[in-house]
């Protein structure tokens, strides 16, 4: 199974409910630490002060998820960006768009989490 | 989630041949606090100064510039082409002189892509680009309202009579090509992209489809 067929068999049932208040800091943290605010920047209209907003919106319009992986050995966090192209399709942020589509399901909303399994194919994708 | 003020796009340029929306969405648009500017009228107010041209209407303006197997028309098409940089370069630097939270909406002609590059990118750059698209199928139609009431048409070349063959017979042939040339521009430009059947998708309205063009102009960016 290729990397994309397996991101798009499981990534859909990667949502585990989280508390909401943990779901709230993650994705605030994910908004503050967005590694790519430089590119958003090119975008007219667009600075250092409103690119968190417009995550925000992003998120709150379903364009955007968060994904996380927590490794709890190494007590690390990482975190994927999932932009919507059309429909349940996403790309990940940073990760080649012609090789790697997600499926998504609408019901997974903001922020979710992916397992081992998920973690590491997308691992295995080229960075652009 | 946060309760942190979000925002949409504030300045924004609709593009598109005539009848696909243009005005439509920039009057809901102008609703939501937009202000909105439309080249159309800003071309003929400015055309309607001079005297001697005598154009109170756009079908002044329509019979004015003529069909393209005229003798007359290169220099009406050229002399539209001229107002119409004018006018965007004026709307340019009016962008810059206004308070930065002001929204503002753009209603560009169907003609806008053949200014010239500069005049072009300076725009594209200063707004969020949204091409309200329609489908080869409508070329008929676009046809045949195009002639039962003209309106000013930039043709920029894409009219090429043959040898013997009726001007009319020619623009009605040369239309289609002339479509499928501007689509192919209009989408090279644009940030975003709205077709017809999204624009009818029940409950889209202005806010909509700011947030859609905004998800499609990020996507490109990292595309």
């Amino acid at each position: 199974m290729s990397t994309e067929q397996a991101l798009q068999t499981n990534a859909a049932s990667a949502h585990h409910r989280l508390d909401q208040g943990l779901e709230e800091v993650i994705l605030q943290y994910a908004i503050r630490s967005f590694p790519y605010t430089e590119a958003l920047k090119t975008l007219p209209g667009q600075t250092d002060e409103r690119v968190p907003h417009l995550l925000t919106r992003l998120i709150q319009k379903e364009s955007l998820k968060i994904g996380f992986h927590y490794e709890e050995m190494q007590d690390r966090l990482t975190l994927l960006y999932f932009l919507r192209i059309e429909g349940d399709t996403h790309t990940v942020i940073g990760l080649d768009p012609d090789r790697v589509r997600v499926s998504i399901s609408s019901e997974v909303q903001g922020l979710f989490r992916l397992d081992d399994e998920q973690y590491l194919d997308i691992l295995q994708i080229p960075l652009v | 989630m946060s309760s942190e003020p979000t925002e949409l796009p504030g300045r924004v340029a609709l593009v598109g041949m005539s009848g696909v929306g243009k005005s439509h969405w920039s009057q809901h648009l102008e609703a939501l606090g937009f202000l909105r500017w439309s080249c159309d009228e800003l071309i003929a107010e400015a055309l309607g100064q001079d005297a001697s041209l005598d154009l109170r209407s756009t079908r002044d303006l329509a019979r004015w510039m003529g069909h393209p197997y005229e003798r007359r028309y290169p220099e009406a098409e050229a002399t539209y082409l001229r107002w119409e940089e004018r006018v965007t370069e004026t709307l340019c630097e009016r962008l810059n002189t206004l308070a930065p939270d002001q929204k503002v909406v753009i209603d560009t002609t169907g003609s806008f892509i053949y200014l010239p590059p500069e005049a072009i990118d300076r725009l594209r750059s200063q707004v969020l680009m949204i091409y309200l698209s329609s489908a080869p199928e409508q070329d008929q139609q676009m046809l045949q309202t195009f002639l039962e009431d003209p309106k000013p048409v930039i043709w920029g070349g894409a009219y090429q009579r043959q040898p013997e063959e009726a001007p009319d017979v020619a623009l009605r042939r040369c239309y289609p090509l002339l479509l499928a040339e501007r689509r192919r521009r209009y989408q090279e430009l644009a940030h975003a992209v709205i077709d017809l059947p999204t624009q009818r998708t029940s409950g889209f309205d202005a806010e909509k489809l700011l947030h859609l063009a905004q998800a499609q102009q990020v996507a490109q960016v990292f595309s």
